[in-house]
């Protein structure tokens, strides 16, 4: 083997392994740091967790009148609502990336965490609301990364849980404030940029594609967050233009001090330059090239090639099968009435699908109703259409039955 | 049986298309297989809807013997017409598959090689998932089965254009966007037609095939211009931007208007560069017939990219020659020139050609109470400026991942590439794509259109038909800036 050929293998070698680097460092990340070892990363700042007296009397009250300590927390009851105050810990800002925080208030309305900043008066200039709703299912057990909120809670000097609502035995275990080491902060950040986003009704419009969160804690990347969280795009544009005045000062030094001329340093600068910058392309589309293959890849295995009735299709789920289901009995309809708990887009993809037989969209005038996905519909025991528990139509025919929830009925509307 | 229906409807195009493009060009033709297959494909689509939709205006009944007749007779007037001017023996081009790539071209190191073959393999395996993912799963995306799919559904299944219902009903002509032009309509009722039932895999296979043309018209430009290495490099680029990959994998048109606009405007980049007179000729036809086809697929081709191509093609048709001093002067030579323009032969041929689309269809809007503008009629807009648009674009071009990093990217090879490049065909394709860019911002930015720029909607999707224009800039930029010297970049154009 000649020099020549050597180094050609060499090269398609290093080539093939920095492809081969970046694909296996992904694969790896995902399979040693799992979503549910995150918890365990990061070190408490301060944890205000109740376990003592103490614990209790470093809190402010109002509304609350009695509180008892146990296992699980503090535990109390609350009339219309109540609300604890407590002041930060010293250097929140500068060292506190998440917050944990943990109540059990399953009849509660809602329960809300405040930052709010005072003016020197004592009144409240400023707040910052976060509140959690679902609280039906047992205790919650809230993750907040503050990369998101940074701008909101800035200058914030107290927290505040707020009770809206009334309730017995509701217990707060307290809030543990966390904080990332610079190498956590590196690996949150490696995450969340392979963190793919799924196939959306937006997607056609815009793709949000990476983006970098330095929090290491046990949070999916909602879509929320990923329009508030900062794209890699930044750091990336940053990164080129840094790296293009570095290039630009090294060319002036090689004009000046080695005499080189200008017309070949320019060459190659921009060659060094303009090669840096498809490489960092060519990285760029192996991220969004593998969102956009693991998301075909998803509608292959959950879609294409599940069985029947088990077949979920992105974020209208199991509505093509109920396509599918229904047509049969809307083929000689020209009209017939379509609920579903959310008109868009099941009103739309229904009104394509079953042409030309259409769902009408005002007052109910077909006889035909088909029902997809609403909980608060069913037929009653004289075999009546009933919404919220009154019947709708006179007695008529389940015709089919999709599921609990979706169904085709023929009945004639009760005006 | 329903894929060889599918495959033998979707014939009908590129013949249809390449038998009208060897009529309006000489014997020898200029451009390769690929392109005759790729363009053909395009203006196949285009013209057979345009003119079928006259037909039935005047009874052809729009059911499958009403298509089949009118594409039977469309073919074959067209291979009658070819048969007398060319004979039998030239009926379809005589061309290489491939055009040949510039002498001064370097054929790649075999490192380059392994890397190019890579980019090769990576992008075909995007494609093909892509395209398996559109064959095989529902209308999902919002205008798929509000627009595109429903208006031909509806034609279809009604077998009429519904003409004879008010302007109020919501099936009048098709129903959603009655004012769309009905290339993508047409293909769709025809291929549904063929196959004997509507079958969103069948229908929305079409997609793919206009996603092709792109590609293979780009490809073809590129290793044309610049040889097979930026060729490949160039096409992987546009593959490589997300968003107009997921377009190309999807029942939306905007990858088709994409295909059209770089067809014109690359035939009219090729007939600014062309010393050779005859050579010339061709692409200014080439360029005539493919704006004029244009027109017919989407209602922006009239609005926004009419303009500014006529505007650039007169700019072009200007003699630069003469350099005056003085205000007098300037203006007196300027009018000189401008007289020269309006007598140039070109001109007209161009004007003639679009204007057998331009007029009979703007006037059938007019007298069908059609609108003008996209989803939102241009007669009601009202200028209002709305500061969040200015946020909302700028978050879209620089910090999602739709375009990867092309926008900051192509002004900065703008910026140290262009000017060195002292061409003036490439300056003229650059300017189009900012006098658009710029334009559709000032749409949003000042119109009622704002809530489509804020809600990230219309404007990502106004951004795909003019991505390979910057693609095809920006590789001719780096080809220069790559190139030891610049005599391969644009063969035969001369440096002013």
């Amino acid at each position: 083997m000649n020099r020549t050929q050597y180094i050609l293998g060499f090269r398609i070698f290093g080539f093939f392994s920095a492809w081969c680097l970046v694909l296996g460092i992904f694969t790896l990340t995902s399979l040693f740091f799992p979503q549910k070892t995150w918890a365990k990363a990061g070190e408490i700042y301060e944890d205000w967790t109740f376990r003592d007296e103490e614990d209790i009397r470093a809190w402010s009250y109002k509304g609350m009148e009695e509180a008892a300590l146990t296992d699980e927390g503090l535990q109390f009851d609350i009339q219309a609502n109540a609300t604890m105050f407590r002041a930060l810990p010293e250097g929140f800002h500068q060292h506190v990336d998440a917050i944990e925080l943990s109540f059990d208030a399953m009849t509660l309305k809602e329960v809300a965490l405040l930052f709010l900043t005072f003016d020197d008066e004592g009144k409240i200039v400023r707040r910052f609301r976060m509140s959690f709703l679902d609280m039906a299912d047992g205790p919650v057990h809230q993750y907040i990364p503050l990369e998101f909120y940074r701008r909101e809670v800035e200058k914030t000097e107290v927290l505040a849980m707020v009770y809206e609502g009334s309730a017995q035995d509701v217990t707060f275990d307290g809030i543990r404030f966390i904080h990332y080491s610079l190498f956590e902060k590196l690996i949150g950040a490696w995450k969340s940029f392979w963190n793919m986003q799924s196939f959306q009704p937006f997607t056609i419009n815009i793709l949000h594609g990476p983006v970098i969160v330095k929090d290491r804690g046990p949070f999916s990347l909602r879509e929320d967050q990923r329009v508030m969280a900062l794209s890699a795009n930044a750091y990336f544009l940053v990164g080129i233009a840094l790296f293009g005045l570095a290039m630009l000062f090294i060319a002036l030094y090689r004009v000046r001090m080695k005499r080189e001329s200008w017309e070949n340093v320019r060459l190659s600068s921009l060659r060094v330059f303009l090669g840096t910058v498809f490489a960092l392309w060519l990285f760029y589309d192996l991220r969004m090239g593998m969102e956009f293959l693991q998301n075909v890849a998803h509608d292959h295995f959950s879609f294409v090639i599940a069985e029947e009735r088990e077949k979920e299709f992105r974020d209208v789920g199991k509505f093509p099968e109920f396509i599918a289901f229904a047509k049969p009995y809307l083929k000689d309809v020209p009209l017939y009435e379509f609920f579903t708990a959310e008109r868009w887009p099941f009103f739309g993809m229904m009104r394509y699908e079953t042409y030309p037989a259409k769902p009408n969209p005002g007052e109910p005038l077909a006889d035909i109703w088909v029902i997809f996905n609403r909980r608060d519909m069913g037929v009653d025991t004289e075999n009546r259409l009933t919404l919220s528990g009154n019947p709708i139509t006179l007695p008529g025919t389940v015709l089919a039955r999709f599921d609990v929830s979706s169904f085709i009925f023929r009945g004639q509307y009760a005006k | 049986m329903m894929i060889l229906s599918t495959l033998l409807a979707l014939l009908v195009f590129p013949l249809e298309g390449m038998l009208a493009l060897r009529l309006v060009m000489k014997k020898k033709s200029i451009l390769s297989l690929l392109e005759h297959i790729a363009y053909g494909f395009l203006l196949g689509g285009a013209l057979s809807a345009f003119l079928l939709f006259w037909a039935m205006l005047f009874g052809l009944p729009l059911t499958f013997v009403g298509f089949a007749i009118g594409h039977f007779v469309l073919i074959l007037l067209l291979l009658i017409f070819s048969f007398m001017r060319f004979g039998i023996k030239d009926i379809f081009p005589r061309s290489t598959f491939l055009p040949l790539e510039p002498s001064e071209s370097r054929r790649p190191s075999r490192f380059l090689s392994f890397i190019l073959a890579w980019l090769i393999v990576w992008t075909a395996v995007k494609i093909v998932a892509g395209g398996y993912d559109l064959f095989v799963t529902p209308a999902f995306y919002n205008d798929i089965h509000a627009n595109w799919n429903m208006r031909a559904k509806v034609f279809y299944t009604n077998e009429s254009l519904l003409l004879n219902r008010p302007v109020s009903d919501e099936f009048f002509f098709g129903g959603r966007v009655p004012s769309y032009p009905l290339t993508v309509y047409f293909a769709k009722v025809w291929i549904a037609q063929a196959v004997g039932s509507w079958h969103e895999g069948a229908v929305d296979s079409i997609h793919l095939l206009w996603f092709f043309s792109l590609l293979a018209i780009f490809f073809v430009a590129l290793r044309r211009e610049l040889g097979q290495m930026w060729a490949v490099i160039g096409t992987f680029t546009i593959v490589s931007i997300p968003l107009l990959l997921i377009h190309g994998v999807n029942a939306y048109t905007d990858v088709l208007m994409a295909a059209h606009l770089f067809a014109v405007l690359y035939a009219f980049y090729r007939w600014m560069i062309t010393e050779d007179q005859s050579e010339r000729s061709e692409w200014l036809k080439i360029f005539a017939v493919m704006t004029a086809a244009m027109l017919f697929v989407k209602n922006e081709a009239l609005l926004i990219f009419l303009p500014p191509i006529a505007l650039l093609f007169f700019i072009a048709l200007l003699p630069w020659k003469k350099r005056t001093t003085g205000r007098a002067g300037f203006f007196s030579t300027l009018s000189l020139r401008i007289a020269a323009a309006l007598q140039n032969r070109d001109l007209w041929l161009w004007v003639g050609c679009v204007s057998l689309v331009l007029l009979p269809w703007t006037l059938f809007k007019i007298t069908h109470g059609l609108t003008f503008g996209n989803a939102t009629e241009v007669s009601r807009l009202t200028l209002t400026p709305n500061p969040e648009v200015i946020r909302a674009v700028e978050g879209d071009l620089l910090y999602t991942g739709s375009y990867l990093l092309f926008f900051p990217l192509f002004l900065l090879l703008l910026a140290i590439g262009l000017r060195p490049l002292r061409s003036k065909a490439v300056t003229l394709l650059t300017c189009f794509f900012l006098i658009v860019l710029v334009g559709e911002f000032c749409i949003y930015w000042l119109t009622p259109l704002s809530v489509e720029a804020i809600q990230h909607t219309g404007f990502g999707r106004g951004m795909i038909h003019i991505l390979p224009i910057g693609v095809f800039v920006s590789t001719v930029i780096l080809a220069r800036l790559f190139a030891s010297d610049t005599a391969h970049i644009s063969r035969g154009e001369k440096k002013s």
